[in-house]
């Protein structure tokens, strides 16, 4: 039995999707200010219209519940749903009124990439946008990376809501026992990372020339792009722009940084020094990452010298790596051109990258994909159900595993981890088959496919604003299901039709 | 006699062109004139290939090595890495961004789909470049229909908002 | 809640930058595996 919307249910939902609104509205000051300080006025006016239309479309909907009181579990699951979808729409009319897309939908497209932190772009022009522009995606990443709901909660809007929110996002751990102090742990920790990352990026772009202004805002969207894990990138050429080793290094260590369970961050905070990098590297996800990429470098490379594209050294070593280290944090920063992945790398190499971006990274990170969690969890109980069947009648085997303390490895958890896990295959093959109807290669078809519900961004060069309306929706439903991990999805999905149907009348 | 000298003159002629041309050194092929958007999607034939290529230089220009800087030519579809020597470099006068469109240039050069020298990028190794357009910069005019109809909205939400808080001060 | 000392947020300091490094000494790690496997399979 699905349970079922009721109409009060929807004007609660109604009400926090407008507060949502609202502070996406508020959020666009950034990019308003940027526009002023670099003289782009023209732009101005699109910030303008697009924090008007946030008001009034926010204020609108919290209308729909004057006073609201407390919010109920599967009301949450349904802001955190529809947020994404909501938001992108209001987010994407300043991008639309900037005259770099060829339509509205288009512009949502951008909004959704950039809102679950994929990095697709549907960009004309973009080494022609406005810097206030570029400042909006990567706001928009930063947001989406770190959760809309997140900085919702550490700025205390939702105080009557306790644990409803946060668990129906992506992340299902209890980073702190209070949900607060959680928010505040990651809105805090991020911003460290990124004034951070954006120092020292701005060091090495200044020796590379660039001026100031133009070397703080590249090293900030770099930043941002690299620890959401998400790929935006200010230029056409992406990471190959700035042709620096050096920046590529910072780069990959900020995405796994990015690509790594805020959980353990916090835990890590706590605990102290002592413990911290035997409780890091004892966790079967940090190892299962760290076993699983370098064996996927390992056949990449391999892959790669079957044929002849990047067979030096100094080209696997710098491209090679760079490219699986975006792939399987999928963040889908690129150093080598599409055209370069597509036509030139064997075939074997780019079915490997596919791999790659399907497992994803971390749970509770910003990554996407299956998640290394679930892996590490499937083979540790398939290793534990062999010895089970090779074991005498008598033994009882228990196997736990270490993750953020230690849990035992039921059946539970494993038929959870197997469910997900199906659902993640399943819906890559029918974006894929999506792409293939379309009359697009099946291994394109399919990069792009796994690339956007495992929100990395890394495209075979597929999507283009000339593609058919109906596969950007699939692409943009995709990006949205990887985000939430599909239960908060499907629950909002069944609920929703469940309250279509008219109540069936008990019999008397 | 002169009727024969008259003819064997043009049949000279036509003799000492005809040797000049089988016994001449082959001119070297006209190098072909490409776009950046073919560049990036050439294939290994292209690779090594003399290009002539046209484009906008945008962005900025990035340090390579000690004689040599990048610019990034456009031609509004598709970009590619230039490799210029620093004289050359120095000629670039405007740079193409939001307010800006960038020194149009003509590169000559070498092409390479896979530049082992630069760990596998595909670039142009400039041999010549020609200024073709300065470039200039764009205004961004304040758009004030834009201005108005945005702060138009602002206002109109605001008014929202007050009456919801009112109506929830009600119900208080 | 008692405030925290200095000594401690120094600790936790120290506990994140100590797995910062370990993930910078696994992308080192990385291309290492790379040349080696490059100089095998030649």
């Amino acid at each position: 039995m699905w349970p079922r919307f009721q109409k009060s249910d929807l004007g609660m939902i109604a009400h926090y999707l407008g507060s949502m609104v609202l502070l996406i509205g508020v959020i666009m000051v950034f990019p308003l200010a940027v526009s002023v300080i670099m003289s782009e006025w023209n732009i101005t006016g699109n910030y303008l219209i697009g924090a008007g239309a946030a008001t009034v479309i926010g204020g609108l909907l919290r209308m729909c519940r004057i006073s609201p009181g407390a919010l109920e579990r599967r009301q949450a699951i349904a802001i955190t749903g529809l947020v994404w979808i909501v938001g992108a729409f209001v987010a994407a009319i300043p991008l639309w009124l900037s005259g770099h897309y060829l339509s509205f939908l288009d512009a949502l497209f951008e909004g959704v990439s950039g809102l679950t932190s994929t990095g697709f772009t549907l960009c004309q022009d973009i080494d022609h946008l406005s810097t206030a522009d570029n400042m909006w995606r990567f706001t928009m990443q930063f947001l989406g990376g770190q959760g809309v709901v997140v900085i919702a909660l550490s700025l205390g809007l939702f105080s009557k809501v306790g644990s409803s929110f946060y668990t129906s996002e992506g992340r299902n751990e209890f980073v702190m026992p209070n949900i607060k102090k959680t928010a505040r742990f990651i809105w805090q920790f991020s911003s460290i990372i990124v004034i951070f990352g954006t120092i020292l990026l701005f060091t090495v772009l200044l020796l590379y020339g660039f001026d100031p202004v133009r070397g703080f805002f590249h090293a900030l969207w770099v930043t941002i792009g690299a620890y959401d894990t998400a790929g935006f990138a200010p230029q056409s050429l992406s990471i190959m722009y700035y042709h620096s080793f050096p920046l590529e290094i910072f780069v990959m260590v900020l995405m796994m940084i990015g690509a790594v369970n805020f959980a353990l961050y916090a835990r890590i905070w706590k605990g102290g020094f002592r413990s911290t990098v035997r409780e890091f590297t004892a966790d079967i996800e940090i190892r299962t990452l760290a076993i699983w990429t370098v064996f996927i470098l390992m056949a990449f490379v391999a892959a790669i010298l079957a044929g002849s594209f990047l067979t030096d050294y100094s080209g696997l070593a710098r491209r090679g790596v760079f490219t699986i280290v975006a792939a399987t944090t999928n963040t889908g920063f690129q150093v080598l051109s599409t055209h370069q992945i597509n036509a030139l790398l064997s075939s074997g190499a780019f079915f490997i990258l596919v791999l790659a971006l399907a497992i994803g990274g971390s749970s509770g990170s910003t990554a996407g994909g299956i998640k290394a969690l679930r892996i590490g969890i499937i083979a540790k109980a398939t290793l534990a159900r062999i010895k089970d069947v090779l074991a005498p009648k008598s033994v009882r085997n228990t196997t736990g595993y270490t993750h953020l303390g230690r849990h035992l490895l039921s059946g539970e958890v494993t038929g959870a981890a197997m469910t997900i896990t199906i659902l993640y295959i399943v819906t890559y093959v029918t974006g894929a088959i999506a792409g293939i109807v379309a009359g697009y290669e099946p291994i394109s078809a399919t990069m792009e496919s796994v690339s956007a519900t495992s929100n990395a961004g890394l495209s075979s060069g597929l999507i283009a604003p000339d593609i058919p309306v109906y596969l950007k929706i699939v692409y943009m439903l995709q990006m949205w299901f990887g985000r939430l991990e599909f239960i908060a999805f499907l629950a909002v999905i069944f609920c929703f039709f469940a309250s279509l149907k008219p109540r069936r009348r008990a019999k008397l | 006699m002169r009727r024969l000298l008259a003819s064997t003159k043009p049949f000279a002629l036509i003799v000492a062109l005809t040797l000049a041309f089988l016994l001449a050194p082959p001119i070297p092929a006209l190098a072909a004139t490409t776009t950046v958007t073919e560049l990036t999607n050439a294939g290994v034939q292209m690779d090594g290939q003399q290009v002539v290529v046209e484009g906008e230089v945008i962005g900025d220009i990035i340090y390579a090595d000690v004689g040599h800087k990048w610019l990034m030519l456009s031609d509004g579809n598709a970009s590619i890495s230039v490799l210029t020597k620093n004289a050359d470099a120095q000629k670039i006068v405007y740079l193409g961004r939001y307010n800006q469109v960038g020194t149009r240039v003509e590169i000559s050069g070498v092409f390479r789909v896979d530049d082992t020298t630069r760990d596998g990028l595909t670039d142009v190794t400039a041999q010549s470049i020609k200024i073709l357009d300065e470039g200039y910069a764009v205004q961004s005019p304040v758009d004030w229909q834009k201005i108005q109809i945005g702060a138009l909205l602002l206002v109109v939400g605001g008014i929202v908002i007050f009456i919801h808080w009112r109506l929830k001060e009600r119900t208080r | 809640m008692p405030v925290r000392r200095k000594k401690d947020i120094a600790a936790s300091l120290r506990g994140i930058l100590a797995v910062i490094a370990t993930i910078a000494s696994f992308i080192v790690l990385l291309m290492v595996v790379v040349v080696v496997e490059r100089l095998i399979l030649g």
